[in-house]
């Protein structure tokens, strides 16, 4: 039951970020950008509902039940707005480069990524088994901030103080974040619920890589950059880490890709407003991810 | 050579590589703790023992940390694994904040060598509140 409840405290994350970038991009008629967008709404998600909730929780108190009500009102509203915007936008047809690669070098290729995913998902499974606190940083640092807010309650500014020098007090919250969010959901410290945003984070990026090249080039290219990042081992270890690296990656590939994308529209007003500020957004996200010297 | 053989010969290159790269890091993860820095779950085990303290300490606050008889914790003199045990004890106490100084009225030991806690007692003026065994204790200055 655990695993349930974990999982489905991150669906409000993922359907407001779903929404957001999927909307943006089909009201922009950015119809390529659809399946990036689907990668894209993981980090999306996850700021947005971690920079609420650390809002909220500095106005009123971390474990208050009425902030999931806010945030369940605020997805539906978002829901609402984007239908009410999107009805009338008739869905164009997607159009895509030739792929000159022969089809059976893709099915090889494809073949290939399948087997080696299942056996990169079964390492990342034995790693969160080996250590699902997570790796030293981990405990150390970020899921620490997370049982101080999540336990420390109405006064969890206090277990923050700044006489103290070797705890990194300073580092950013968006990690942590999300996951006292998600243990205050669920109303208990879980080590399900790091481990799932570790694995949304290795294999959201992963995902991003692909769905980027793939839309932009063949999809057997897109196979093979995915392949290669995947069967890195570092990638996988970090990425079940539980560390706030991959999340790092993660944005700072959201924002090359963001980048592109504005270089490649930029000719379309709205659509540059609207990329240049999502852009924006992700490089602001980065700040929140990962504090470095 | 035609371009597309040496293509062909690229991507078979990748595609064993990328092969053995994911296989080679499957067997290392299944057979063999050392990829892990933590090895065993030494968090769930910190957490477990230090459950015996928390009837014992503030509900929130900051408390002091020792490590040994030399006094407050100076993390860049201290080996890693004193470090690492430090930030264990931290993550099972929270929300209570420890520092690595003793000028609080709880104070933390996690003592690496048990046979210097008389010595502790006498020179820092400590009274035992707890002793969890292992090493793990909670201790209030006498003079407060």
């Amino acid at each position: 039951m655990n695993l349930i409840y974990s999982f489905l405290s991150l669906v409000v994350p993922l359907f407001f970020g779903v929404v957001t970038s999927i909307s943006l991009i089909w009201h922009y008629e950015i119809y390529q950008s659809t399946l990036i967008g689907v990668f894209l709404s993981i980090g999306f998600g996850i700021g947005i509902t971690s920079i609420l909730y650390f809002v909220w929780s500095l106005v009123f108190s971390p474990n208050a039940q009425a902030y999931f009500i806010v945030e369940f009102t605020l997805a539906l509203s978002l829901l609402m707005s984007s239908y009410l915007i999107l009805r009338h936008k008739p869905f164009k047809s997607l159009e895509r480069a030739k792929d000159y690669q022969s089809l059976w070098i893709t099915l090889f290729i494809g073949a290939f990524f399948i087997f080696n995913l299942i056996i990169v998902l079964r390492s990342f499974y034995q790693l969160t088994l080996n250590s699902p606190n997570g790796q030293y940083d981990a405990y150390a640092i970020w899921n620490l901030r997370a049982r101080f807010i999540f336990r420390g309650g109405e006064n969890w500014l206090e277990t923050f103080p700044n006489t103290i020098g070797n705890q990194h007090y300073d580092y950013p919250l968006l990690l942590p974040g999300i996951v006292a969010r998600s243990w205050s959901l669920v109303d208990q410290a879980t080590k399900i619920i790091p481990a799932i945003i570790a694995g949304l984070f290795t294999f959201g990026t992963a995902g991003l890589l692909f769905s980027s090249i793939f839309t932009f080039r063949t999809l057997s290219q897109a196979l093979l950059a995915t392949l290669i990042l995947i069967c890195t081992p570092a990638y996988i270890f970090w990425g079940s880490s539980q560390e706030a690296d991959i999340p790092l990656s993660f944005y700072i590939l959201s924002t090359c890709i963001l980048l592109f994308l504005h270089n490649l529209f930029g000719k379309d007003q709205k659509a540059f407003i609207f990329l240049a500020g999502m852009a924006a957004f992700i490089i602001g996200l980065v700040g929140l991810a990962r504090r470095k010297k | 050579m035609k371009p597309k053989i040496l293509a062909l010969i690229g991507l078979l290159f990748i595609l064993s590589m990328a092969s053995l790269s994911s296989r080679r890091f499957m067997n290392i993860v299944m057979n063999n703790s050392e990829v892990t820095q933590a090895g065993t779950d030494i968090v769930s085990e910190m957490t477990k023992k230090a459950e015996c303290l928390q009837d014992f300490m503030p509900k929130k606050g900051i408390v002091g940390y020792l490590v040994n008889r030399e006094g407050p914790l100076p993390l860049h003199t201290i080996d890693k694994t004193e470090i690492q045990y430090y930030h264990l004890t931290q993550y099972a106490l929270s929300p209570v904040v420890i520092e690595d100084s003793l000028d609080h009225e709880y104070i933390v030991g996690h003592l690496n060598n048990p046979d210097e806690l008389g010595d502790i007692i006498t020179r820092f003026r400590l009274s035992v509140i707890k002793d969890c065994g292992n090493g793990l204790l909670l201790f209030k200055q006498s003079d407060q």
